[in-house]
């Protein structure tokens, strides 16, 4: 492929200016870019919730794990089957896409910003600081995961919220750890020092400066987090520790699919693919941020 | 060097003093206590002073910073305490319930490994051909999907289609090794197959890295098979980092198999962790989280020492 140096050349003079390197970085990375594109199907997936199906999740339309394709009570279509109290499997998907994707976003942003902060935070300070935190650090990895989160989700209630800050939990100590290594780095730098020398307050130093360059190495420790908060969620959902019941998620979907298993598969393996494909998608996009982003990885993998 | 592990092995002190403090916070921050959970289990209507007696008893009524010192001062004079609900001591669950979390751990990352390792190779030798990109498609899809669903795909395929599902028993490994082995093999291929996942993409990336080496060039120039530069001087070197991520996952694995735990009904530690935090029992729940998370911390600092020693190339502070 030619590529020509000099864009203002190539580029019609309408097209606005991030347009084209954007085209051109999905072309560069097709694996990623089909990653945003199921992923964009799954997102219009769920926020048609309400509109694609005209039943309501929670509503008894037909027997206990009614088939795919098979007609409920008043003779409504379900598409893909009822679940093992008879609602529609279709549009509980959707509803508990909404659930499992708030909390796969949220979980580690929140989880990853504190983590980037702590960790710059104590790069930079150094000394009893940087002592201190790294031993809390240290205890919050080796916690078992699934106990913070247990603890975090029965103290707080069984809300959204509160699994989300139990799930961020999970993230800010690895975070924090690679945030921290990443930034210690940077602190020994020329343009940090050059910052102090002409007497900027370490506040500036640690939002102007230290922040904005870690970021790509947030960025990639937060698509790697979305995958694995969703399927956390599924998790915990799993266990019953998780969202409760009505509300329902990827992962509560799944909590009777062991029993039910043999009148109707589909209530196992519907939801659980679709967190598959889900991850599947996330891991691309990730994969191929992490190659834009990080030069020394580029390659790899 | 002598230095650093001293220094290494005295943080452990201030580590595990604030992993009991969080441990002793994480059971204070459920809500309600056990005693009403033991009330209950003898009568429907809840006897108010039954209540206070057993609250009594376990010094649940006591400030919080007294019932905070006494933990403190248990485990400085090494006792882990008793469970609140059953009286069973601590170090009693951890023997029992130790043996089917730790195999469960060891065959997954064996699982793992021995599946990673020749594949990642496979595919870094054949980088672009066909091979490769069967064996990245696989490593892509099964890192996509959730360890405990594929479990539960597995253990329901083997019921439905074969009426085969896995025996139910009570003795350790050494008492009934084939048994133990059957109970734990589909839970740790569900694992296993997750890992392999990832550990095949480290192969393949590290093994691409060393092949690049000028060690390599000279070993093929030297005139030795290919076989022979890729076993005797590549292996080696690009197989250590999937050591180490098999060592940090089974660490990882100590505390994340719970959900598979679960599943396959096994009595493992993840399990006994869930029903203590369930009927609130503080002691137990304290004790065992104390006890993972102290393994976990001694674990990773072994590792970290291990590559010190075997890597000369690290400096030290």
């Amino acid at each position: 492929m030619i590529t020509v140096r000099d864009s203002s050349e190539t580029v019609p003079e309408r097209t606005p200016r991030f347009v084209t390197p954007a085209w051109r970085t999905l072309r560069k990375h097709p694996t990623g870019a089909a990653g945003l594109v199921i992923l964009i199907l799954i997102l219009l997936f769920i926020l048609s919730a309400g509109f694609l199906t005209p039943h309501k999740y929670d509503r008894t339309l037909s027997g206990k794990a009614a088939p795919m394709m098979s007609r409920g009570f008043d003779d409504e279509l379900l598409v893909l089957g009822g679940d093992e109290l008879g609602r529609d499997v279709l549009t509980r998907l959707q509803h508990a896409g909404r659930t499992s994707f708030v909390i796969g976003l949220a979980a580690p942003l929140l989880g990853v910003t504190l983590g980037t902060i702590i960790g710059i935070v104590s790069a930079y300070r150094g000394g009893v600081v940087d002592l201190l935190v790294q031993r809390v650090v240290d205890v919050l990895i080796s916690l078992p995961g699934l106990v913070l989160a247990m603890a975090v989700t029965l103290a707080l209630g069984f809300s959204v919220w509160g699994v989300i800050i139990a799930l961020s939990l999970n993230v800010v100590g690895g975070s924090s750890r690679v945030v921290r290594s990443h930034a210690l780095t940077q602190s020994q730098l020329e343009y940090v020092q050059a910052a102090r020398a002409l007497g900027a307050s370490d506040l500036r130093i640690i939002f102007r400066h230290l922040l904005p360059n870690s970021m790509a190495v947030s960025l990639v420790l937060f698509t790697v987090g979305v995958g694995a908060a969703i399927t956390a969620e599924a998790g915990l959902s799993f266990l019953g520790l998780g969202v409760q019941p009505p509300t329902p998620s990827w992962g509560n979907m799944l909590t009777f699919a062991q029993q039910y298993f043999r009148f109707g598969a589909h209530i196992a393996i519907i939801p659980g693919l679709t967190i598959a494909i889900v991850v599947f998608a996330i891991n691309l996009v990730g994969d191929s941020l992490r190659d834009i982003l990080d030069p020394h990885l580029r390659g790899r993998g | 060097m002598r230095d650093y592990i001293i220094r290494r092995v005295l943080l452990l002190v201030p580590n595990l003093f604030i992993l009991a403090t969080l441990t002793f916070f994480l059971a204070r921050v459920l809500p309600g206590d056990v005693a009403l959970g033991l009330v209950a289990e003898d009568g429907s209507i809840i006897d108010q002073e039954a209540v206070e007696v057993i609250r009594e008893r376990l010094g649940l009524n006591d400030p919080m910073p007294v019932q905070y010192a006494r933990w403190m001062l248990q485990l400085l004079q090494g006792d882990l305490g008793k469970s609140d609900v059953s009286d069973i001591s601590v170090v009693q669950v951890v023997t029992e319930t130790a043996e089917v979390t730790f195999l469960l751990a060891i065959l997954s990352v064996i699982i793992g490994a021995v599946m990673a390792i020749p594949f990642g190779i496979l595919s870094a030798m054949m980088r672009g051909r066909w091979p490769d990109q069967v064996i990245r498609t696989f490593s892509a899809v099964f890192l996509a999907l959730p360890n405990f669903w594929l479990g539960i795909l597995l253990l329901l395929a083997l019921v439905t289609w074969f009426s085969w599902s896995p025996p139910i028993f009570q003795e350790t490994f050494l008492d009934a090794p084939v048994e133990q082995f059957q109970r734990l093999i589909l839970p740790s291929i569900a694992i296993g197959t997750s890992f392999a996942a990832v550990a095949t993409r480290l192969t393949r990336s590290t093994m691409l890295e060393v092949l690049n080496q000028d060690y390599i060039r000279t070993a093929r120039a030297k005139g030795l098979f290919p076989n022979r530069v890729i076993i005797r001087h590549a292996l080696p070197n690009a197989v250590l980092p999937v050591i180490t991520l098999s060592a940090l996952l089974f660490a990882g694995l100590l505390n994340g198999a719970v959900v598979l735990e679960r599943i396959f009904a096994l009595p493992g530690m993840g399990v006994e962790i869930v029903t203590a935090t369930s009927e609130r029992d503080f002691q137990l729940l304290q004790g065992l989280v104390l006890v993972l998370g102290a393994f976990v911390m001694v674990w990773m600092l072994l590792i970290d020492l291990i590559y010190v020693a075997l890597d000369k190339r690290i400096q030290l502070e």
